[in-house]
């Protein structure tokens, strides 16, 4: 028992370790644990609907890429099994330069499924040619990929806007039913030398009215998609602000104890923003998980499992999902500081009276 | 108040000659108004007191007379409306907010008259509680918790939480509480209220031991003849002011104001 005190050595006897909070604030959240999944609960039902919001978004972005996409695939395919010659067993050549686009690559997966690749060249130094899932295809099918087009019956150029620089002169001397058919854009019967009908273009110019029409459809569809967020958010918003206000302010009279027994007015806030992150982080991984699967689940109801996860973009999920758990802490210690604070700045006897 | 001479104020701090008694709290012109929307309430009118080191004194008054709001602010809960708080010579509205919990946590005990124990707590944790918050590692404040609890005689109760105790059995929760850190007081508001004779009496017997033992000076808010009886002085509270004080043994506790 001291009985006179040091004055310089108190705010060091009052400041505790954040280690001690933290031991009250885990204690705390052990201790009422049905009150605290409540909590939990209200942050998760928040999260969850801002992820699945975003997430649905996703899919449906993803989806009508995917069927614009598979539409122009199934444009370029038909297109080659009605103007080509008989492609079966024929040899078929593919040269190429830069990196493909995401139809070419399908292109190429379809022909070499169903016919065959003998040969696949590709310009060296420029960037890595082929997307995995094509070489992956090409792979299976194609000899040495050096083999050069003279002994082709067909050859495809595909790519970026380079014409693939090659020695045309052995094809276009042999056998003249050989065709070219070509899906860089660039591309016509002059730049290679070939006759008009033996060059097929399989690339499409849009015409200004489609792609004022798309331009228009995605400065739509980004503007839903913001005006859903915002709401989205704001419901969340909403929702947390309430688990945590009820948290903090049915505990007025418990902080005002505290507060009689030495407990600082910037230990309650902590103990507080700490249990509140905790929470959010707890309620936002929980919420984003859930989210996301329901509104993968619903979507393929609607559109099938099979053009839903083709179209997903994985990378994309996992980032909003992260935004939505930090979201969840962010808005989760905002909305606790207010109470925490109000209820921190109380005189130690008015909060003990109070009977909330 | 206010315009005071200082040292003439300070010399009232001194101890008067062949006198070893000191002041270890004061209250100075103490009064404190409620403000509810228009109406006011004159809760203390100039209470005036000394408490002195190592005593033990007990506040009695009726109901409404204003010994919470008297404890609340000598305990430095609650600022008083005007008027000055000395403990320990220190005048306590120049104290920071650090200072003010320094003093709340280490100094001063409190046994609340509504006991204030946290619901959701244990009993032991309800005891430790306030020695985390003066810095003891949750073993030590355990052990410490533990002996509290059985010195109170609640060694049996320790995990149980308030509400599944007696109202007697929480009263001796929150003066376990109040013992935590070791205080130089304990401001105890009804500590006897709600026990039986005996566990009064066990109560009673801790507080003289804590005072004689350790030097704690014990203050408590009481209408238990017993309590009154074992208390070096006794202020009697009307009103919103100390209207008398006198010794146990000048006191006749048969006559009606004791309820007999
Ligand atoms: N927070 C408050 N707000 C308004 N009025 C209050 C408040 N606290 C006390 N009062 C009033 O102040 C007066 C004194 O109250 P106080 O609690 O100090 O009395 P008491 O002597 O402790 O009574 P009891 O013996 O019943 O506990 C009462 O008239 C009460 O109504
Ligand atoms: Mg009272």
């Amino acid at each position: 028992m001291n009985q006179q005190s040091d004055r310089t050595r108190i705010p060091d006897q009052v400041r505790l370790p954040l280690s001690v909070a933290f031991g009250v604030v885990i204690q705390g959240l052990r201790i009422r644990i049905g009150r605290s999944v409540v909590t939990i609960t209200g942050v998760t039902c928040g999260i969850a609907f801002l992820m699945s919001i975003l997430t649905g978004q996703l899919v449906k972005m993803g989806v009508t890429d995917e069927d614009a996409t598979r539409a122009e695939v199934g444009r370029v395919i038909s297109f080659v099994r009605s103007d080509l010659p008989k492609l079966q067993d024929k040899s078929i050549s593919v040269v190429g330069s830069g990196t493909l686009s995401e139809v070419e690559t399908r292109v190429l997966e379809t022909i070499s499924r169903d016919f065959g690749i003998a040969s696949l060249s590709f310009e060296q130094g420029k960037s890595p040619a082929l997307p995995r899932k094509a070489s992956a295809a090409v792979s299976a099918a194609a000899s040495a990929p050096s083999a050069s087009v003279a002994n082709a019956d067909v050859v495809f150029l595909m790519g970026g806007s380079d014409i693939p620089r090659q020695d045309w002169k052995p094809f276009l001397d042999g056998d003249l039913n050989r065709v070219i058919a070509s899906t860089i854009l660039e591309a016509d019967a002059s730049t290679v030398g070939i006759a008009e009908e033996r060059f097929a273009k399989l690339a499409r110019v849009l015409t200004e009215e489609e792609l004022a029409k798309i331009e228009k459809n995605k400065r739509k569809e980004r503007f839903r998609a913001i005006w859903i967020g915002v709401i989205s958010l704001l419901v969340t918003v909403i929702g947390i602000t309430n688990a945590m206000l009820m948290s903090v302010t049915e505990r007025f009279r418990e902080i005002g104890t505290m507060k009689c027994l030495g407990a600082l007015s910037s230990f309650v806030t902590r103990m507080f923003v700490m249990e509140a992150s905790l929470m959010g982080l707890v309620g936002g991984i929980a919420g984003a998980i859930f989210g996301a699967l329901f509104a993968i689940i619903i979507y393929t109801f609607t559109y099938g499992a099979n053009l839903v996860f083709s179209s997903l973009p994985m990378v994309s999920v996992l980032i909003f999902g992260l935004l939505s758990v930090a979201a969840g802490v962010v808005l989760s210690v905002v909305a606790a500081l207010y109470p925490a604070r109000v209820a921190a700045s109380m005189v130690p006897a008015t909060a003990l009276r109070s009977t909330i | 108040m206010q315009n005071l001479d200082r040292k003439k104020f300070d010399a009232l701090f001194e101890k008067p000659a062949g006198d070893e008694k000191s002041v270890i709290i004061r209250g100075v012109d103490i009064h404190k108004v409620y403000k509810m929307g228009k109406q006011e309430t004159h809760a203390l009118r100039g209470a005036t007191l000394d408490v002195y080191r190592g005593e033990y004194l007990s506040i009695m008054g009726p109901s409404g007379s204003g010994k919470s709001t008297l404890f609340n602010a000598i305990g430095a809960l609650q600022k008083p409306t005007s008027g000055r708080v000395y403990i320990d010579q220190v005048d306590i509205a120049q104290l920071d907010t650090e200072e003010l919990a320094w003093l709340r946590c280490r100094k001063i005990g409190y046994v609340f008259q509504s006991y204030n124990l946290i619901q959701v707590m244990t009993c032991l944790e309800n005891v430790t509680l306030p020695m985390s918050f003066a810095g003891l590692s949750s073993e030590e404040a355990r052990e410490k918790g533990i002996k509290i609890l059985k010195m109170v005689g609640l060694g049996h109760r320790i995990l149980h939480k308030p509400a599944e105790l007696s109202g007697g059995q929480q009263q001796r929760v929150a003066v376990a509480r109040a013992l935590a850190n070791s205080p130089d007081i304990i401001l105890a508001d009804e500590p006897t209220a709600n026990l039986d004779q005996h566990t009064g009496q066990e109560i009673i017997e801790l507080f003289q031991q804590l005072q004689r033992d350790l030097g704690v000076t014990i203050i408590s808010a009481t209408h238990d003849t017993k309590m009154l009886k074992a208390s070096d002085r006794i202020l009697w509270i009307e009103d919103g002011r100390i209207v008398k004080c006198a010794r146990p043994e000048e006191i006749d506790f048969t006559s009606s104001e004791f309820g007999h």
